[in-house]
């Protein structure tokens, strides 16, 4: 029993740490923006790359990745997406993040082949016990790492100026140019820190279960369900989403068996969208009628 | 106006001249230089694109070795490669290329079961003959007159694996099988010659290959008290659930399929790859063949890729070479039927992977043996206890 809470717990904040990333993107750009799994990917296959192909201390490699990919995608924005934001529908968006992804997600595939490669450069050996259960350096990581960075993003929202312009350009983008804020930068922002969010995840899932071209998406679909359920509008109720999805996924393989895990998150997705379609955290907001 | 629609009836009319004049040729040209093309269906890209890949190298070898030692009947041999992706859908719509274009008389593939049964589906109303070099799936065994395959079927390996299970004492298994039919498959058969005498299957669980979460998979086994797990999976799947169970404290003797005998497994599974037994169809070991034909295949192998040829390059080279040597018996025309013929009535023919005959269903007969990891190399499982 405790092993499935600790194990719950950890997978719990790796879709957190993923859903917030996707959630500064989403909220300031109203893109869903697909290419985020790819910026999973490419974080962990670039630490595997400088680690392995140029020798670099794993530290330091993370490091490089997160930066190397907030900037890419920062100026991947600006260059490809920005442009569209202002099209007369809202799915051109949606679109060219698919099709972005899918010319990454191939690049990846070439570069490094299609099979599963190991990112952990320690050898695999028996986990810590607490009790009766055991925890591996990998969950420990994660828990600590994402647990720190949620923190981080709830500080950054809430306390500094860039926060608050992203907080504004979440839920007023028009009202946001009134008052000066200039809500390209503020994307920019978003995005890049959105995507260094998104390698460090992609990173700790790789460190905890090898990588591979297509673990970005699994990864994504997760905590896209989290975010619906958690309520798009804002990331408070995110960690109850996290943590109650994570927890239904795991009692399931335990008491059920494991091929159903996915089909749970996605019931769980249908009951919240017709029970509550606004998440945990949404509220409906009185219109102001002119 | 009316000279322009002339100019366009006449362009038309060349046109379509030009194209019966090129249908017409066709045949002409592939009757002089007689030439045989023989359609090779591999997952090329995707997941199992390790075996495709694999399977590729050796057939490139074997088309080169069937048109210098077996294509003396003057017909020049060339191997047609598509790609089926590891993806039933895909594999299909290839090997109906395969068939209605270029006109194939036989198919080499594909890696996978899954693939293999529903590509059969459209080889065996063609006349089209399929030689599979490695699918493993019962249900293929039924699956037509035209469909071969030189790998046994899976009744076999799971048979091999209860076998090892019930000789070494153990009463209490664990299933891990993956969710699709080949795990099914081997999970069943396991199970149904292990649950006798007093031992019992006391955990049996399925998985999809797509999840990155296998704590989730793997917890449960740690309160179910089996003293062997029998895991009927790929390699990538076995790996990742030996090192799981490794991180979860879980010391069980562990049972793996044919399917993980690939140096990526050592390589993703480490040192928690130690130990594992699994069943292996006899006939083919780079390391130690006595085998004379095994041996110059490993040599030129080697010369030309640079590496050791596994399971898979064996396999997918006899395959290629069973059509080739159909090939080279005919004095006419090569047809599905009369390779399908050739094959029925050739005895046994000495391949890489040893003795390769066919029984009235088209299925090999062949034995089993078990082999283990030691030290991050595949070796034969010691007999003595």
């Amino acid at each position: 029993m405790t092993q499935l809470l600790i194990n719950a717990l950890t997978s719990a904040c790796l879709s957190l740490l993923i859903s917030v990333s996707f959630w500064l993107i989403y909220a300031t750009t109203r893109t869903f923006y697909i290419t985020h799994a790819a910026t999973i990917t490419l974080g962990a296959y670039s630490c595997y790359w400088l680690t392995r192909q140029w020798g670099m201390p794993f530290p330091i490699a993370v490091l490089i990745s997160i930066v190397v990919v907030a900037t890419t995608f920062s100026a991947i924005d600006k260059v490809l997406f920005r442009g569209l934001r202002s099209a007369p529908f809202g799915w051109v968006g949606l679109v060219a993040s698919i099709g972005l992804y899918v010319v990454l997600q191939n690049l990846i595939s070439l570069r490094f082949g299609d099979e599963t490669q190991v990112l952990h450069t320690t050898p695999i050996m028996e986990g810590q016990q607490i009790g009766d259960a055991f925890v591996s350096n990998s969950q420990i990581l994660i828990v600590i790492i994402s647990t720190f960075l949620f923190a981080g993003v709830v500080f950054l929202l809430e306390n500094t100026k860039l926060g608050r312009a992203i907080r504004g350009v979440a839920s007023n983008p028009d009202m946001c140019i009134l008052l000066g804020i200039d809500k390209n930068l503020v994307i920019g922002w978003a995005i890049a820190i959105g995507s260094g969010l998104a390698a460090t995840g992609g990173i700790l899932s790789g460190l905890d279960s090898d990588i591979n071209p297509m673990m970005g998406f699994r990864l994504l679909l997760n905590s896209v369900v989290v975010m619906i359920i958690g309520g798009a509008s804002g990331i408070r109720c995110l960690p109850l989403a996290a943590i109650f999805l994570a927890l239904a996924q795991h009692t399931t393989a335990y008491y059920l068996d494991a091929k159903w895990m996915d089909a749970v998150a996605f019931i769980i997705l249908i009951v919240y969208l017709i029970w509550k379609p606004l998440g945990l955290g949404g509220r409906h907001f009185k219109k102001i009628e002119i | 106006m009316n000279s322009k629609r002339l100019i366009l009836f006449i362009l038309i009319l060349v046109s379509i001249a030009g194209a019966i004049i090129f249908v017409r040729q066709q045949p002409d040209l592939s009757n002089k230089e007689s030439r045989v093309q023989i359609g090779v269906l591999f997952p090329l890209t995707g997941d199992a694109s390790s075996y495709g890949q694999k399977g590729k190298k050796a057939i490139e070898l074997a088309v080169d070795d069937c048109n210098a030692r077996e294509g003396s009947a003057g017909k020049k041999v060339t191997a047609i490669f598509e790609d089926s992706k590891g993806n039933p859908k895909d594999g299909v719509s290839a090997a109906q290329k395969l068939i209605s274009v270029d006109k194939v008389p036989a198919i080499i593939g594909d890696a996978l079961s899954s693939v293999t049964l529903p590509v059969a589906a459209v080889a065996e109303p063609n006349k089209v003959v399929l030689i599979s070099p490695d699918s493993s799936a019962p249900a293929l065994t039924h699956a037509g007159k035209y469909i071969y395959r030189i790998w046994p079927s899976d009744l076999v390996e799971g048979e091999a694996a209860a076998e090892f299970a019930v000789s070494r004492g153990f009463s209490k298994a664990a299933i891990f099988h993956l969710n699709n039919d080949y795990g099914n498959a081997i999970a069943e058969i396991f199970t149904k010659h292990f649950s006798n005498d007093g031992r019992k299957v006391v955990f049996n669980s399925s998985y999809q290959d797509t999840t990155t979460d296998w704590r989730a998979i793997v917890t449960p086994l740690a309160s179910a008290d089996a003293d062997v797990v029998y895991v009927a999976g790929y390699y990538k799947d076995t790996a990742a659930i030996l090192r799981t169970a490794t991180e979860l404290g879980i010391k069980a003797q562990f049972i793996g399929a044919t399917a993980i005998e690939d140096e990526n497994f050592i390589k993703l599974a480490g040192k928690a790859s130690e130990g594992i037994v699994y069943p292996l169809a006899s006939g083919f070991d780079a390391a130690s063949t006595e085998n004379t034909d095994s041996k110059i295949f490993v040599e030129a192998f080697k010369k030309r890729f640079g590496y050791d040829p596994g399971w898979m390059e064996a396999y997918s080279y006899d395959s290629f070479m069973l059509v080739c040597k159909a090939i080279a018996s005919s004095n006419e025309g090569v047809t599905g039927t009369q390779i399908r013929d050739y094959l029925d009535g050739m005895g046994s023919y000495h391949g890489v992977t040893g003795d390769i005959k066919f029984d009235e269903n088209g299925d090999v007969i062949r034995g089993v043996t078990i082999k283990t990891v030691k030290d991050g190399h595949f070796v034969p499982y010691p007999n003595k206890p």
